[in-house]
């Protein structure tokens, strides 16, 4: 039994670091070569929950692009405006893509 | 009095060295103001070589983020670029497209990746003769403020030919417009572009965030 704990402790940690170790190149590499509503959502939840990702400028951009794929439309809004606030650079383009969006969602 | 005399001869001696010793390279500036937000244009040659191409792109923008510029990540770029008419089979900047992605988005320069040639080379499965080629444009006049070609077989001798002010992380790095000889390596198709595409970004100048 505590051979049995013992490997545990040693073999979860390792697997749940392997499943962690995903590059955001791997993960949009997915996306890219595969194209689907499942590979999009696991690039988006990558993108949401890797932490060496945070805080990069532009990556909230990312988020918004794939939330708004899968059709997550206020998350993909509340990111956008999220990245404006935090890297004013983006305002001009975050606006643009905002104001797109609404005429996509009218025209239709 | 011996003691002091080698003491001052060890201090000589060391100055010497450091005398000689090549200067560590330089992180220069761009010419005139660093683009603040780059645009990441995906490889052109998506249908040649698409696994080598998407691993390009994909690695665009977490590496020019890592020099410090604000950049679009390059699934969004790819759908900016065709809001302006670009697509794979017109892949030509020109100035009105450039313009029109400055006024409409703010975005300050594009950075292309242009694989312009990849095939086996010899007939060997893991190795390929290659052409890379990457530039900084403004989009204010379609100025390229920087560019980095490399070329060469995968597993033999590459030459790197740099335009603009040279900047790199990596020790023997010359001045600019320098050739230099190196070896890729060698390895699956995807690890060496990548490979390459690390080594250009760090020649990219360094953009100090504000």
């Amino acid at each position: 039994m505590r051979l049995l704990l013992a490997r545990l402790c040693v073999l979860v940690p390792v697997a749940a670091f392997c499943s962690c170790s995903v590059s955001y190149e791997q993960s949009l590499h997915a996306w890219y070569v595969d194209p689907t509503r499942a590979s999009q959502a696991a690039h988006l939840d990558w993108l949401q929950n890797d932490l060496s990702f945070k805080d990069v400028p532009g990556q909230g951009l990312a988020v918004a692009f794939h939330a708004w794929g899968l059709g997550l439309k206020a998350e993909a809004r509340a990111a956008l405006r999220k990245e404006a606030l935090a890297h004013p650079r983006y305002q001009k383009l975050v606006a643009a893509l905002l104001a797109r969006w609404g005429d996509l969602e009218s025209a239709r | 009095m011996r003691r002091c005399v080698f003491v001052i001869l060890a201090g000589l001696l060391s100055l010497v060295a450091c005398s000689s010793t090549p200067p560590a390279p330089e992180v220069l500036p761009l010419e005139g103001p660093a683009p603040g937000l780059v645009l990441c244009a995906p490889a052109v040659d998506h249908m040649r070589a698409p696994g080598v191409a998407v691993t390009l792109d994909a690695l665009l923008f977490p590496l020019v983020s890592s020099r410090g510029y604000s950049s679009v990540p390059v699934e969004l770029s790819q759908r900016l670029l065709e809001t302006v008419g670009w697509t794979f089979q017109d892949p030509a900047l020109g100035v009105p497209r450039l313009s029109r992605l400055r006024e409409t988005y703010g975005i300050d320069a594009v950075l292309l990746t242009d694989l312009v040639r990849w095939i086996h080379a010899g007939g060997k499965p893991d190795r390929y003769e290659f052409e890379l080629r990457w530039s900084l444009v403004d989009t204010a006049d379609g100025a390229v403020i920087w560019s980095f070609t490399e070329r060469g077989v995968t597993g033999f001798q590459t030459e790197l030919r740099i335009r603009g002010p040279v900047a790199s992380d990596e020790p023997g790095v010359g001045a600019q417009g320098e050739q230099f000889v190196y070896d890729v390596g060698r390895g699956e198709a995807e690890d060496v572009v990548a490979r390459l595409q690390r080594g250009a970004i760090l020649r990219l100048p360094r953009r100090m965030r504000r």
